[in-house]
Order: structure tokens, then C-alpha cells, then sequence
């Protein structure tokens, strides 16, 4: 794993001095490693962060993690708040899909645990920028995977499963996928990414494959019912294109079966709005009936 | 009729209904239960329209059939809009259709007026009550409520619904009855005071039960009054602007009075738009949207910078309108230069959420790092702010805007925004 920028500012003389550590990339075995660093006092400039699957993952809850070496472990010294926060930082960055998310995470440990306790509070510096940077993109990405994730039905009567493929931009799919087990617990589905793939059967554990190479591609009959309540809510007299691309970019609307039909209603919408205005108002008849006198007036 | 012309018809008369929002539900899932569904927190937006709204839940009307005869309305009695009927398993059947694909958060439920206002309400419910109980749909579900129904059916949809809506329209009672003639103002408040009333009611036996458990033990009482919520995500309702001749001072008042009175979640404002086949009534030029987008900049500068009406009542122009060229608060602090620059190492926070271009945010992390630090202006630009707005008005430590700082109407053509700035949020 590649971490180039971790030498450009050191002098050589630090590099012999290096630490490996090898962890499994996920937040709980990353806390784990990064809190026996700091007990045994490994400054961030001499340590070298591997994230290597073939390590064991975490098993413990993360929530032990400060207590492996209490009598030396400067973080149980942090303000509760502080703690909280690091922790629920850590949980959005170590999905962040860049290899120095380690390298910061332990930075900003190190700093919190000698000397700036109050870093969290210190919004323009630059460490705690790149965290929130990070932290915001995460929660940024899962958010519009839980908009944009399209299911497909698949299959007939008892075999019948929700598929949808989705490309995040982030590591966030086991996020995603708790999700999902909330809110579709009676259904079978499988989000498909290529980062890997998860799979709900009602009753069991969510359960996770290898990702796909290739892109899938899914239809289902509700689409088109879907298309017409597209183009029936919107409305061409507030055309506002900008509004709706910062919100839903491009890069979505490959999998957005409604997508397809938004150039049209762009282009069809002033034309639309001049046949309104220039109808002429007629007298009212009534079309639906009298209203009937209430009894109670 | 086919059911695909149906949702055509009755998706598109319920566009000019703004709401659209799947937030502030209480948290639930289908961990436990038959159904599907959960809400919770943030609101989720699955599509966006290229007029810029989201689109959060499946938003229809039960029928298009209207006996009343609301002149700006496209489903009034005497417009030659098609019209159509859902039957309520029709609509149970399209929510959880697209909810399982993951289209939406759920449903968006109103309807003209047909028969009687409460066999309406009746058909409301009962669309809502085959959601909850039959398929323990445990996602959002948002009910129009019609004014004149009972007490006792808006209880029952407060019973079902995550947020129940009850649309004003237009802010004065001269204008309710020159458009809408056949509401009643008394009514429109009367069920708003209830459902007011009712989630607050359900609130506090909430808070009992609450107690009761955290004292570890549910007393006779609270378990005889199993707490049942009502509404949890409170209620909203709308105003048309540029329907009628009122100024947005008085828009202004009447949302203020809406959120004191009835702690609405939100007060919409939908710039009158022109419908097909118009009523005779009615101006057929279109409101400006950028009139509706000050509005809402005004509405937040209610909700979340602790401005009163009446404040921002004082930077409006000629006829009680917001300037359109600038937005209200930059409006409001040229008018009131001498409370300004605001130094930010040292003013409280109230007076810092007034600065132009700095926003609650910004405002609670200037406070946090000033606790540490002396605030420069290399720290508003690392967070961002909007910096050249709000350098005339403040002070921080390497920053004065000294004695040559220029007079308001300089100032103001020099922070004209361009005109494209029109993304707000909604």
C-alpha cells in the first residue's frame, strides 16, 4: 500500500526507525492498533499503516479498545465528548476511499492525546479540516446511496428477490446494507457493488460476497409507472435544472430510470408554459357538481 | 381507466403542493413486525425534477374531483382538467410498489373534495389505516387533512400519519374569501389549534411513560394510557404568493403567527404558478420565483438566526416587499449600519449570527475556536464563509473595515448578488 507522502517532509535518518503495523482494514481493528501505538508511545511520523485483509478483523466490540491498556493509554484521559467524538469520526473516515485516512486518523489521535484536547474545537485547522473533509464525503455518499439505490425485482412468486447494482464512491456498502436490513426485513434483496455484494434473507444475518467486475444491468415492468409519476410531478413553469443537478449529479442518473427522460422535459418546458399563458380564461361552469349545503350549517 | 393514466392524472394535480419533506419522523424500523418500511432523522430525497424539487414520497391525490371552487387551484370545480379516482387498495398497492424498489419514502396523500368533507377525510384514512394495519407499512406517510372533516376522523389520521398538512393558501382572510370561497377560515384554524392540541397532548403522556420507565417501573396510569403518538412529525401547510395583491410583510406575519400559534414544522410558500386552463380570476403572469426564494431566506432568518418578523419587516422597500436584488438579511444590516462592525473575538453569538455571509453554522465555530484562539481572517476563510460580504460588517483580529469602508448604497450595488443564485434547498 501506497503512503509516498508520509517521507517527502522526513529526513532520513527518522526512516530507519519505522514501525509497521498490520491491521484488517476496518474501524474496530484499526482503533485496536492505533491505541497499542499510542500506549507504547509511536510517535505518527514513525509509524507505517498497512491495511492488509489477511490480518484477523476486530472481534471484541470497539468499545473495549480503550480499556487494553488503561494505566497507559493517554485517551481515557480525554473528556468523554472527546472521546465520543473521535470515536464516531473514525467510524465515517475509515471509510473514506483514500490510503491516508490512517496516517490522518492516528495523527489526529496523537495531537488530542499530547497537548491539544481541545482540537475538536479548533475548526480551521488543517488536520481537523481534512477529517471533516473526509467525514462529510462519507456521509455525503452514504446518504445518496440510500436515495439512489434502485432495487429490480427478480424472479416469480417464492423466488422473488430486489436486486440493485450501485456504484459508491466511498467503502460504505456493510453501512449501507444495515440499513437496508431495517427497513426491508421481509424482503430478499442483494445490493451488488464493485467493492462487493450484499445479500438479506428474512430471519438470517446479512451476508456479504466478493465484488463484481461488471456492471449489472436490471429491468422491472414498474418502471414505466415510475417514469409517468416522473414527468407528472414536474413542474414546467419552475424550471430550475441547477437546483436539481447539485442535488442529484450525473454521475447517478445512469441507474436512475427516470433520468432518461429529462432532457425532454427541459427542452419541451417554455413551450409548455407559453400554451398555458397564452390560454384564454373562460367563464366558470362547474364540471364536478354543486357543492351540497351542509346539514350542519 | 388504466392505472398508469391515473397516477398521470393525479400526480399532476398534486404538484402544486410544495411539501414534499420525509423528515422529523420518529425513528422506526421492520426489525420487528410483517411489514417493511423505517424512517427516521434526516429525510431521504430518492429523485429531483428539473424544476429543482425532490421528490421524497409518492405525492397524489385520491381523486381530482373538486365540488370547491378555489380560483388559483387546477383541480377547482370548473376546470376542464381530466379527472380521476384511485381506489384506496389502488394506492396502497402503488406505495408499496415503488417503496420496495426503493422510489420513495412514502406517501404524500390529499384530495379534492368530493360528497362531504368528512367522507373525504374518511377515504383519506382509510388509505392510510390499509398501510398501517394490513401490510405494517412502517415507512412515511403525510395526510392532507381536510379542514371541515370531524375531530374525531383527524384523531384517527393522527393516528396513522407521520405529519398531517392543512393548506392556508392565501395569508388574509379577504384573500381566502375572494379565491377560495368555499373554505372557512374559522375551520382552517380551528383544525389546526386540534392538531396542535392533539401531538402536543400525545407528546407529554409520551414524556410520562418515559419517566415512569427510566424510574424503572410502569405505574397503573401509564400503562392504562399506553401512549399512542400522534402526528410525530407535527404539521406544515402552505401559502401561494402572488395569488393575491398581499405584500411579504404580511406573508411574513402570517407564517410568524402559523409557528407560534400551531408550532408548524414549516410554512411553504409556492410562487403562484400558471396552471392550464386558468381561471378568469386569477393574474395569469406568474410570480417571480425569486420572490419565493427571499421569502424562504426570510422564513430563515426566523427559524434559525432569531430574527422577529417585525425585524425583517424593517428592511423591506416600497409596498412591504423584500428587495430582490440582495437577500433580507444583507438588506437588513445595511439599514442598520451602526450596529455594525461586529467583532467577532469578543460579540455574543446572537449578534454574530447577524453578520451577512455568516451563517448558524459558521456562527457556533467561530465561538468554539475563539475559546482557543483569537479569530483572523485566515480562520472565516478555512470555514468558508462568505467572506466578502461579511468583511464591511465585522471586526476580527487582523481586520478593521476602518473609517473608508463606503456608504450603504455603495455597498449595496458592490454585494448585488448575480442573478443565478437561485438554489436554495428546500
Amino acid at each position: 500500500m501506497e503512503q509516498p507522502s508520509l517521507f517527502d517532509s522526513l529526513p532520513t535518518s527518522t526512516l530507519g526507525k519505522c514501525v509497521t503495523r498490520r491491521f484488517h482494514p476496518s474501524t474496530g481493528a484499526f482503533l485496536e492498533a492505533a491505541f497499542i501505538a499510542l500506549a507504547e508511545q509511536l510517535e505518527p511520523s514513525q509509524l507505517w499503516w498497512v491495511a492488509d485483509r489477511e490480518q484477523p478483523p476486530y472481534q471484541k466490540s470497539p468499545a473495549m479498545n480503550a480499556q487494553l491498556h488503561p494505566e497507559t493509554s493517554p485517551f481515557t484521559a480525554l473528556s468523554s465528548t472527546t472521546q465520543a467524538t473521535f470515536r464516531e469520526i473514525t467510524q465515517w473516515v475509515t471509510c473514506y476511499r483514500a490510503d491516508d485516512r490512517w496516517t490522518l486518523l492516528y495523527d489526529l489521535l496523537w495531537r488530542l492525546t499530547h497537548g491539544e484536547p481541545q482540537l475538536f474545537d479548533c475548526h480551521s485547522d488543517e488536520t481537523i479540516r481534512r477529517t471533516r473533509r473526509y467525514q462529510q464525503a462519507v456521509r455525503r455518499d452514504y446518504h445518496k446511496m440510500k436515495a439512489f439505490t434502485r432495487f429490480k425485482r427478480v424472479g416469480q412468486n417464492d423466488t422473488i428477490r430486489y436486486v440493485a447494482w450501485f456504484e459508491p464512491a466511498h467503502l460504505i456498502l456493510p453501512l449501507v446494507a444495515q440499513f437496508f436490513a431495517r427497513r426491508f426485513t421481509q424482503m430478499q434483496w442483494s445490493v451488488l457493488t464493485p467493492d462487493g455484494c450484499a445479500h438479506w434473507q428474512p430471519g438470517h444475518d446479512l451476508s456479504f460476497s466478493p465484488g463484481l467486475e461488471f456492471e449489472v444491468t436490471l429491468s422491472d415492468d414498474l418502471d414505466q409507472l415510475w417514469k409517468t409519476y416522473y414527468q407528472s410531478i414536474f413542474n414546467p413553469a419552475r424550471l430550475k435544472v441547477k437546483a436539481m443537478t447539485t442535488e442529484m449529479p450525473k454521475k447517478y442518473w445512469r441507474h436512475l430510470p427516470e433520468a432518461h427522460l429529462i432532457h425532454d422535459l427541459v427542452q419541451g418546458a417554455a413551450k409548455r408554459v407559453d400554451n398555458m399563458l397564452s390560454t384564454k380564461a373562460m367563464a366558470p361552469t362547474l364540471q364536478c357538481g354543486k357543492r351540497p349545503t351542509d346539514p350542519d350549517k | 381507466m388504466q392505472l398508469i393514466e391515473k397516477l398521470s392524472i393525479l400526480a399532476d394535480a398534486a404538484k402544486y403542493d410544495a411539501s414534499c419533506a420525509s423528515s422529523g419522523a420518529a425513528r422506526k424500523n421492520s426489525l420487528t413486525g410483517k411489514g417493511i418500511g423505517s424512517t427516521g432523522g434526516m429525510g431521504i430525497c430518492h429523485s429531483y425534477a428539473p424544476d429543482g424539487r425532490c421528490i421524497s414520497l409518492l405525492k397524489i391525490l385520491l381523486t381530482n374531483f373538486c365540488q370547491y371552487e378555489c380560483h388559483y387551484c387546477i383541480n377547482r370545480n370548473s376546470s376542464n382538467v381530466p379527472r380521476a379516482r384511485f381506489s384506496s387498495h389502488e394506492v396502497v398497492k402503488l406505495t408499496l410498489d415503488f417503496y420496495r424498489r426503493n422510489y420513495i419514502e412514502g406517501l404524500f396523500l390529499s384530495s379534492g373534495i368530493i360528497r362531504s368533507p368528512n367522507y373525504t377525510m374518511e377515504q383519506l384514512v382509510l388509505v392510510a389505516r390499509e398501510l398501517r394495519e394490513t401490510h405494517d407499512f412502517r415507512g412515511y406517510i403525510h395526510l392532507k387533512t381536510i379542514p371541515d372533516a370531524d375531530g374525531e376522523l383527524l384523531a384517527q389520521a393522527g393516528q396513522y400519519a407521520d405529519r398531517l398538512s392543512i393548506n392556508l393558501e392565501l395569508p388574509t382572510a379577504q384573500g381566502l374569501a375572494k379565491f377560495a370561497p368555499d373554505k372557512d377560515l374559522a375551520s382552517i384554524k380551528r383544525s389546526m389549534a386540534r392538531i396542535h392540541a392533539r401531538s402536543e397532548e400525545a407528546k407529554s403522556q409520551q414524556q410520562i411513560l418515559k419517566v415512569d420507565k427510566n424510574r424503572g417501573k410502569l405505574s397503573a396510569r401509564s400503562r392504562i394510557r399506553r401512549a399512542k403518538p400522534f402526528a410525530p412529525a407535527g404539521q406544515s401547510t402552505q401559502i401561494i404568493v402572488g395569488a393575491d395583491t398581499s405584500s411579504d410583510v404580511t406573508v411574513l406575519e402570517a407564517s410568524a403567527s402559523l409557528y407560534q400559534r400551531y408550532r408548524m414544522r414549516r410554512v411553504y410558500f409556492s410562487a403562484f404558478s400558471p396552471i392550464p386552463d386558468p381561471s378568469v380570476h386569477l393574474p395569469l403572469r406568474p410570480a417571480p420565483l425569486l420572490r419565493e426564494h427571499r421569502l424562504y431566506q426570510a422564513d430563515w432568518l426566523q427559524r434559525f438566526y432569531g430574527f422577529s418578523a417585525a425585524e425583517i419587516a424593517t428592511s423591506t422597500e416600497q409596498a412591504g416587499m423584500l428587495p430582490l436584488d440582495i437577500d433580507p438579511k444583507l438588506a437588513w444590516a445595511l439599514k442598520h449600519r451602526a450596529q455594525f462592525p461586529v467583532d467577532l473575538n469578543t460579540a455574543d453569538k446572537e449578534m454574530i449570527l447577524r453578520v451577512p455571509g455568516i451563517g448558524p453554522k459558521t456562527a457556533q465555530r467561530l465561538l468554539n475556536i475563539r475559546r482557543w484562539q483569537t479569530i483572523r481572517l485566515k480562520d472565516l476563510i478555512a470555514l468558508k464563509a462568505m467572506f466578502t460580504k461579511a468583511l464591511p460588517f465585522i471586526i476580527c483580529g487582523d481586520h478593521h473595515p476602518g473609517h473608508k469602508e463606503p456608504g450603504s448604497e455603495q455597498l449595496r450595488q458592490r454585494l448585488c448578488a448575480p442573478a443565478d443564485q437561485l438554489t436554495l434547498a428546500l
